[in-house]
């Protein structure tokens, strides 16, 4: 736990007016103004010669990492995480998906192959595989084979060592191991086994609890898990997503799936956004397919969701379109409605500040079908335009644009 | 013997979730959350198949297709002998309940439902109108002992009544909101249905649509139910299955290669969605799909 300042303040002589009370030795005009500081890390602890013990100890504790960071290769990270539950802050390092290859398998080239050319794109982030996990007696060729800076392989001897265990105890004993031989950097992979969902799933709480909340030194480092071989695709769907969200770092796939990984990195995108900050697109007029001065003029909230849901099918048209984005807090079209960040005012204000009306010779705008409520009051506010109220769904909107055309 | 103490850290509650039980079927009572041994006393996570009265009105083909052919007391009776733990019925009617559709429901309520032996889920149509209708015709011509859905800050003067004194379990629906929640708890309470009667719904959406707020305001509403806040510890249901073939990528097939089979991918999205919100601490999960049904039930 991080100390506040009002927390820190309590243990100096101001608090308890003992003697050193406002000394300024430390450099700050009063013991709460030093405290406030320390609280930010702006100034050492070492600068006021009263610090009680307790409070050294305090400190030392909390400035213990609770999970290490561990580097599977130039490009990426895993661990580091700080809190329990995604509400405190936010989850840091997105949790690895990894695809076990066995480098003796026959087939080895063509399904290394496709795990390389897999990629797709989701609300401005690209999924892909992270990492191989690397298993048979051919590794150094397979390794070659793989070299590719996108993809990590797993396990890499120069990066890490695994510490390799059936339960929490194990684990915690051969990490010991480990960090008696003077090993920094290590890897956590917790055996499934024939162990329960709920088994794997409790073994990895009480890791991440001893790492995030005991700071218990063996057990603060990722953990990684591989789904039993003898698991069919939705069933690795229900347990691989368990994890993502039940503290496994790592979780090693067996197959290459494409549906299962479509699902797993949509999952973990929403596990890993920013709570406090829902991603947002920059408010201003996206221009899709090169639009001529007549193309049509659609208008949106600047959520990430709602923007790409309604720019993914903009971008499929044949046509050119104009898609205008207004300043709401990052909320979805009727989120934003009902907490007024989609008022006529802000829409007028938006369409007007874009410059709109210099950029087409068009005067209609196509608003939500979500807002038909909405159409009125938009209306009266920007007479200039004709409003017309789109389809409900985003996916619906080739179809709407095409039977306007016609029209 | 090894020491763990050191390391160990055992989950600090207050107060153990409320428990409620429908037709002999324990609900709630969580004290941790899922999957842990200081969870042992509660119910598991439970699931729930949901069958709609009306294909026609608003259900994905992919839906549709796995009970193609069959007649809705057959494919009720099917859901009754699959490996769900409860039936859910959505009353999806569109129009404004005339009395011919009326009679209509309250016969598949004595003729049909009356034959299922799992717990019941009866749902209105999601549309308060209709519902502030039809819910007390539900809850009155019940067979059984059901759990109703919902009620929400509109609607719930209404259904509240009926609720409590036909004595169903009665579902309170939030917008994500742990305060909304609390309050409107509070406000059926006082409208005369017991707090051991209630579910809490926080109206989440589905994988990839916002999943992650309802995720974690069922892990706030747990966490301030251990804390020992007796108006939010009531068993959580989530209508996943339905928020999920609201996604695009669940109910279409106009992606490339690399978003993977469609089939697929639909019943994992169910699957994926579903599984997230039961680590979360979700006790009742409702969905759409038969398969995803089962593979849950596999893994729970
Ligand atoms: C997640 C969520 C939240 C999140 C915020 C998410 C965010 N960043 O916006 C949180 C938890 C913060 C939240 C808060 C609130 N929410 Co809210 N929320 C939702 C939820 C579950 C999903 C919204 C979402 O992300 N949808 C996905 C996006 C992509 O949808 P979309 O923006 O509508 O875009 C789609 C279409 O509209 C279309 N489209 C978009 N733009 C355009 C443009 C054109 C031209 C066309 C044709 C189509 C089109 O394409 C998209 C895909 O099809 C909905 C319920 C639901 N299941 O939908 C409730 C919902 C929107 N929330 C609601 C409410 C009431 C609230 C609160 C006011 C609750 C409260 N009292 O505190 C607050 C308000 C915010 C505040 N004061 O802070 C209500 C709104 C009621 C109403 N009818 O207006 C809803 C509908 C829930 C409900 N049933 O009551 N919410
Ligand atoms: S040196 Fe310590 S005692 Fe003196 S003013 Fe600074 S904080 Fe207070």
């Amino acid at each position: 736990m991080e100390l506040t300042g009002l927390q820190i303040f309590k243990y100096l002589p101001g608090a308890k007016k003992a003697e050193g009370t406002n000394c300024k030795k430390c450099g700050c005009p009063t013991c709460m103004a030093y405290a406030l500081k320390l609280a930010k890390k702006q100034i050492g602890i070492e600068k006021c010669p009263h610090i009680p013990d307790e409070l050294k100890e305090k400190f030392s504790e909390a400035s213990k990492i609770q999970q290490y960071e561990i580097k599977l290769s130039n490009e990426l990270v895993t661990g580091g995480e700080t809190v329990m539950f995604r509400h405190d802050k936010t989850f840091v390092n997105k949790t690895v998906i990894a695809i076990h290859l066995d480098s003796d398998d026959a087939d080895f080239d063509t399904k290394l192959e496709k795990i390389k050319n897999y990629h797709i794109e989701r609300i401005g982030e690209t999924f892909k595989v992270d990492a191989i996990y690397l298993t048979g007696t051919n590794k150094d060729l397979a390794r070659k084979k793989i070299q590719n800076e996108n993809i990590a392989v797993i396990p890499d001897d120069s990066l890490y060592s695994i510490a390799k265990g059936n339960n929490i105890e194990e684990l915690e004993q051969e990490s010991k191991r480990l960090l008696e031989q003077g090993q920094k950097s290590i890897i956590l992979e917790l055996a499934y086994d024939n162990k329960s969902t709920a088994e794997i799933a409790e073994q990895l709480t009480y890791i991440r609890r001893a790492a995030i909340i005991k700071r218990y030194e063996p057990l603060t480092y990722p953990v990684m898990v591989k789904l039993p071989q003898n698991m069919d695709n939705l069933q690795a769907c229900a347990v691989a997503s368990l994890l993502v969200c039940r503290y496994a770092n790592i979780v090693v796939l067996n197959d290459f799936n494409e549906a299962l990984l479509t699902t797993l990195f949509t999952l973990r995108q929403n596990i890993y956004t920013n709570p406090q900050k829902p991603l947002q697109v920059e408010a201003k007029i996206y221009e899709f397919n090169e639009p001529d001065r007549n193309a049509p003029v659609l208008l949106t909230t600047n959520f990430a969701l709602t923007y790409f849901a309604v720019a993914g099918e903009l971008e499929s048209l044949p046509c050119g379109s104009y898609l205008v984005v207004t300043p709401s807090d990052g909320m979805s079209v009727l989120t934003a409605w009902s907490a007024d960040k989609f008022t006529a005012d802000l829409v007028a204000k938006s369409v007007k500040d874009f410059e709109l009306a210099k950029k087409v010779d068009t005067r209609s705008i196509i608003i939500p079908g979500l807002l038909s409520h909405m159409k009125d009051e938009l209306q009266e506010a920007m007479p200039e335009w004709n409003i017309v109220t789109g389809t409900i769904e985003a996916c619906q909107i080739p179809e709407f644009l095409k039977s306007r055309e016609s029209l | 013997m090894h020491n763990t103490d050191s390391y160990i850290v055992n989950f600090n509650i207050k107060e153990q979730n409320r428990t409620t039980s429908l037709s002999g079927t324990k609900i709630g009572g969580a004290s941790s959350f899922p999957f842990m041994k200081e969870n042992e006393n509660s119910a598991k996570p439970l699931i729930a198949l949901e069958i709609p009265y009306n294909f026609a009105n608003g259900y994905p083909d992919i839906i549709k297709e796995k009970w193609q052919g069959k007649s809705l007391p057959q494919i009720l009776h099917e859901a009754d002998c699959s490996n769900a733990d409860i039936i859910s019925i959505k009353f999806n009617v569109s129009n404004d309940l005339s009395e011919k559709e009326i009679s209509g429901i309250k016969d598949f309520l004595k003729n049909t439902v009356s034959k299922i032996e799992k717990p019941l889920i009866l749902r209105g149509a999601n549309n308060n109108s209709i519902d502030i209708k039809l819910l007390p015709i539900l809850a009155e011509n019940a067979p059984k002992e059901c759990i109703i859905a919902f009620a929400d800050e509109e609607t719930y003067e209404y259904i509240v009544p009926y609720a409590a004194k036909y004595n169903h379990i009665l579902v309170l629906r939030t917008p994500i909101d742990i305060n909304l929640a609390k309050e409107l708890n509070i406000l059926s309470i006082d409208k005369g249905i017991n707090p051991d009667r209630i579910l809490i719904d926080p109206d989440m959406g589905g994988l990839g649509y916002g999943l992650d707020y309802g995720y974690s305001i069922i892990e706030k509403i747990k966490q301030a139910a251990f804390d020992g806040d007796t108006m939010l510890n009531m068993p959580i249901i989530a209508f996943i299955g339905e928020e999920s073939y609201r996604a695009k990528e669940a109910k279409t097939d106009a992606f490339s290669k690399d978003w993977g089979d469609f089939e697929q991918r639909t019943v994992m999205w169910e699957i994926s969605g579903a599984s997230a919100i039961i680590s979360a601490g979700a006790d009742i999960v409702v969905l759409w799909n038969p398969e995803s049904v089962k593979v849950l039930k596999g893994i729970i």
